[in-house]
């Protein structure tokens, strides 16, 4: 039973069409991918999905519950923004127990255990304003998973990374879907892609134009790299 | 060539940040516009000033007349100056208008009087606006007070005239008669030295003697038989009229006896000689007849004989009965004599006592006016004393007089002086007494509430917002909106922790005015936190809806500085809002800042009641906090943030 569907999902702002009737399923456990370009409705999508924007059209189900109905949904869902958002004149600590209080949680050890899980130990008492690049992204990804949430959105965790911080952002995800959570990112990077997901869809000006593994999308296009399918897709679609 | 393209950047980065531009472009002419309209003409009109003291006097009416003539002052009338001033540290009065009581007594003894006029003097420009107000209108009330007084003293003065002239005639009149008297005087004087005391003692003693001699002469007539002789005489009178009266008596006895005889006879006679007459009728004898014509003739002779010797008998017994009148008459004259002597002599023995006393009532008299006699002696002599004492008094007065006429004449020509001048040049009765009705450690106790208000808005409007954008420009928002009851929770939070912080920034304005300017405590600590709160309250709150709708941190500042300025002049920060327009007073009464200022001048000046700003404030903050709750529903969705 897949614990997101959507059907037909669409979203107008100022007349100008961000979403097109979009639909797909993510199982639970399931890491799936959201490529496109930039401008192709992902974020608003997830925006949606998150419960941060109301649909203009169709429906979206989160564990058998439409979104938008049910506030505590929001309980079992986190959602990493492509930007960093948390306080940067907190400390990683600081930011962390805000984050849990706020979701009711006050217990020190879920927070130290976090730490551990976002490996800022060590930096637990710096003020966010000072870590690296790297260390502001599994601190942004920290902040989402305070509250234990099943489902995780990842816009863009790793855009503007180097490839070693990358790869850390990576391993992360990785353990996160060992521990069964169920995980739906974007990207425009399609190795990041390949190597983490399980499916795909492709969307192009607010439409989905392809979907499937990433090998039968490589199979269907006959192309042997992922780049190779979504450049393909892009050209096809018009750009 | 590079810094066109550099200034270009700058340029293009605020067109592009359209509220920031708007800011920008609003910001000036708003200022201009608003500042203009409200500072063009810096008055005060209809301040609310309390008048305590009599108001229904003539120079009370005038005075009070010009104050409401003058458009600047509403005056409330009070009961008592307690009451007033209690208005007064409430906020509801800018200045308290104090007549003595006595003022139009003052005011009509020319003595000039004193009205005082408490004042606000921790604000400074409205202090100065009241003087000068309050100074141009008693001015000119005082040339009115002036010119009804000195026109109601040119009447007096005038009738002072008139009257002055009257009795300089009545002293002239007065002087001319003293000038009789004192002529009258010397002619008394002269008089009374013509007098001759020893001349009137003399006669005096020689009446004295009289007297005396009378009184011996008198001792011997007293003495004297006169009366005892006659008496005597009177009394064998008597005793012999008595005698001649029993013998009359007894003559007319006989008389009367004899007279009946004769009357016996005669009619014995008459009814003889009728029997003889009957019987010569009856005879027819001629002798018998004539015989009896005999005895008739002889018995007729004899009746009438008999009838002559009655006749004569009556008269002796009539001339009897007159003289035994007579005798009788004598008696009684005898008796009454008698009487009359009796009378006389006990009437002759009290003439001579009363003669006697009247002598001697006249001796004491005599002596009695013998000692007037040496009274009237020094009394004349005390009269001719007091005479000339008169005569020189009566020249002192006349010198006297001369003296006041010419007084009078100074006086008419003192008052014709005065009243040909005009009353509005004459100095002005009336004086204001400014009072300082706040006392003070230095002026920064007056600064305090300004600073501490300053402080606020600046803080409060900077922070709310600011922090409020940071949420948005840092996408911790959507973190927030992410989370049930999250977001709503943030902007409370906010709200607490700036009034948290507002809290410590007026605790710090406080003790840096205490510890370097000896500023005084504040007498309500506890009032001072309430009204620090709520006004952080609704100033964050507006500065929380300043941020709702800034997009960057600089739209937020200018914003806040857009917002900010206009409250600050009509916050009574820079400028009193009394001075202001009308329409800025109440424009003033809509923003919180005035609101704010006034509860922290109340809790550390006045020792007031904020309680009506307190609730200004609270009515405030609902307002903002439904205002804020709206947006927070309405702008739910990421889009509106990010």
């Amino acid at each position: 039973m897949p614990v997101v569907e959507v059907k037909s999902l669409a979203k107008v702002i100022d007349e100008s069409i961000i979403v097109d009737r979009v639909s797909f399923s993510v199982q639970e456990g399931e890491i799936f991918g959201l490529l496109g370009s930039n401008g192709s409705g992902k974020t608003t999508t997830f925006n949606m999905l998150a419960g941060l924007l109301k649909p203009s059209s169709g429906t979206a189900k989160i564990l058998g519950k439409k979104i938008g109905k049910d506030a505590e949904l929001k309980r079992d869902i986190g959602f990493v923004t492509q930007q960093d958002s948390f306080y940067e004149t907190l400390t990683v600590r600081e930011n962390l127990e805000f984050f849990a209080s706020q979701c009711g949680i006050t217990n020190k050890e879920t927070i130290k255990k976090l730490l551990g899980q976002i490996k800022l130990s060590t930096k637990a008492d710096v003020l966010a304003s000072s870590l690296s690049g790297g260390m502001k992204k599994r601190l942004n990804i920290g902040c989402s998973l305070v509250h234990g949430p099943r489902i995780i959105f990842l816009d863009e965790p790793t855009v503007g990374l180097d490839p070693v911080v990358r790869k850390e952002i990576w391993k992360m995800v990785e353990e996160l879907h060992k521990e069964k959570k169920t995980i739906i990112i974007t990207s425009h990077y399609m190795e990041e892609v390949e190597y983490l997901c399980s499916r795909v869809a492709v969307m192009f000006a607010g439409r989905i134009v392809a979907s499937g593994t990433p090998a039968q999308l490589k199979k269907k296009y006959k192309l042997k790299q992922m780049e190779d399918v979504f450049a393909h897709l892009m050209k096809r679609e018009g750009r | 060539m590079r810094i066109f393209h550099a200034v270009k950047k700058e340029l293009l980065e605020i067109v592009h940040d359209r509220t920031l531009l708007s800011v920008l472009l609003a910001f000036p002419i708003f200022i201009m516009l608003f500042m203009g309209s409200s500072f063009g003409s810096i008055e005060i009109r209809g301040l609310p000033v309390g008048v305590v003291g009599p108001t229904n006097t003539t120079f009370s009416g005038v005075l009070l007349s010009d104050l409401n003539e003058s458009s600047a002052f509403n005056l409330r009338h009070y009961g008592s100056e307690d009451i007033a001033l209690e208005d007064f540290r409430n906020g509801q009065l800018r200045a308290v208008i104090v007549i003595p009581e006595d003022f139009e007594q003052s005011l009509k003894r020319g003595e000039g009087t004193e009205v005082r006029i408490k004042v606000d003097n921790s604000d400074i420009a409205l202090q100065e606006a009241i003087i000068a107000a309050m100074g141009s209108v008693v001015q000119a009330s005082s040339t009115n007070i002036t010119r009804s007084y000195v026109s109601s003293a040119w009447d007096d003065l005038s009738e002072l005239n008139s009257s002055a002239s009257q009795l300089a005639g009545q002293i002239n009149e007065s002087r001319a008669r003293m000038k009789e008297t004192k002529e009258g005087l010397s002619g008394l004087k002269r008089n009374i030295s013509s007098i001759d005391i020893e001349r009137l003692d003399n006669s005096l003693t020689g009446a004295t003697a009289q007297i005396n001699g009378l009184k011996q002469q008198l001792a011997v007539q007293r003495n004297s038989t006169f009366t005892n002789d006659t008496g005597l005489f009177l009394e064998n009178a008597s005793l012999a009229l008595n005698e001649s009266i029993a013998t009359v008596g007894d003559t007319h006895e006989k008389l009367s006896s004899q007279a009946q005889g004769l009357n016996q006879t005669l009619t014995t006679l008459e009814m003889s000689i009728t029997a003889l007459e009957v019987l010569k009728n009856e005879t027819s004898d001629n002798t018998t007849a004539a015989a009896l014509d005999a005895n008739i003739g002889a018995l007729t002779a004899l009746k009438n004989n008999t009838g002559a010797q009655l006749a004569d008998s009556r008269e002796q017994i009539t001339a009897l009965e007159e003289l035994n009148t007579t005798l009788y008459d004598f008696k009684a004259v005898l008796n009454s004599y008698a009487l009359t002597l009796s009378d006389a002599k006990e009437g002759q023995e009290e003439l001579y006592s009363e003669l006697d006393s009247a002598l001697d009532v006249m001796n004491a008299s005599l002596g009695t006016a013998h000692e007037d006699v040496r009274q009237l002696r020094s009394l004349l002599s005390a009269v001719q004393e007091t005479t000339e004492n008169i005569g020189s008094t009566l020249d002192q007065v006349l010198a006297q007089t001369e003296d006041v006429n010419s007084l009078i004449s100074s006086l008419q020509e003192t008052v014709e002086a005065q009243t040909s001048k005009d009353p509005e040049t004459i100095a002005s009765p009336l004086s204001v007494k400014v009072e300082n009705q706040y006392t003070r450690g230095s002026f920064v106790d007056f600064i305090m509430p300004r600073v501490m208000g300053v402080s606020l808005l600046f803080s409060c409007f900077l922070l709310a917002s600011i922090s409020l954008v940071k949420e948005k420009t840092r996408y911790t928002i959507v973190r927030l909106l992410m989370i049930p009851g999250a977001f709503a929770n943030s902007v409370a939070a906010k709200l607490i922790s700036i009034t948290l912080i507002s809290l410590g920034q007026v605790v710090m304005i406080l003790l840096v005015g205490l510890l370097v300017f000896g500023v005084r405590p504040p007498p309500d600590p506890g009032m001072l936190v309430v009204g620090t709160a709520v006004s952080a309250l609704v100033l964050s709150a507006i500065g929380l809806l300043i941020g709702f709708y800034a997009r960057t941190e600089s739209a937020a500042i200018q914003t806040s500085l857009l917002l900010g300025i206009p409250m600050l002049f009509l916050g009574n920060i820079i400028f009193s809002p009394d001075l202001l327009p009308g329409y800025t007073q109440i424009l003033q009464q809509l923003l919180p800042l005035a609101h704010i200022t006034n509860i922290f001048k109340v809790v550390l000046i006045t020792n007031g009641d904020p309680a009506a700003d307190l609730a200004a404030l609270l009515s405030y903050f609902a307002l903002l906090a439904l205002g804020i709750a709206l947006v927070v529903y309405k702008k739910r969705s990421i889009n509106n943030y990010v």
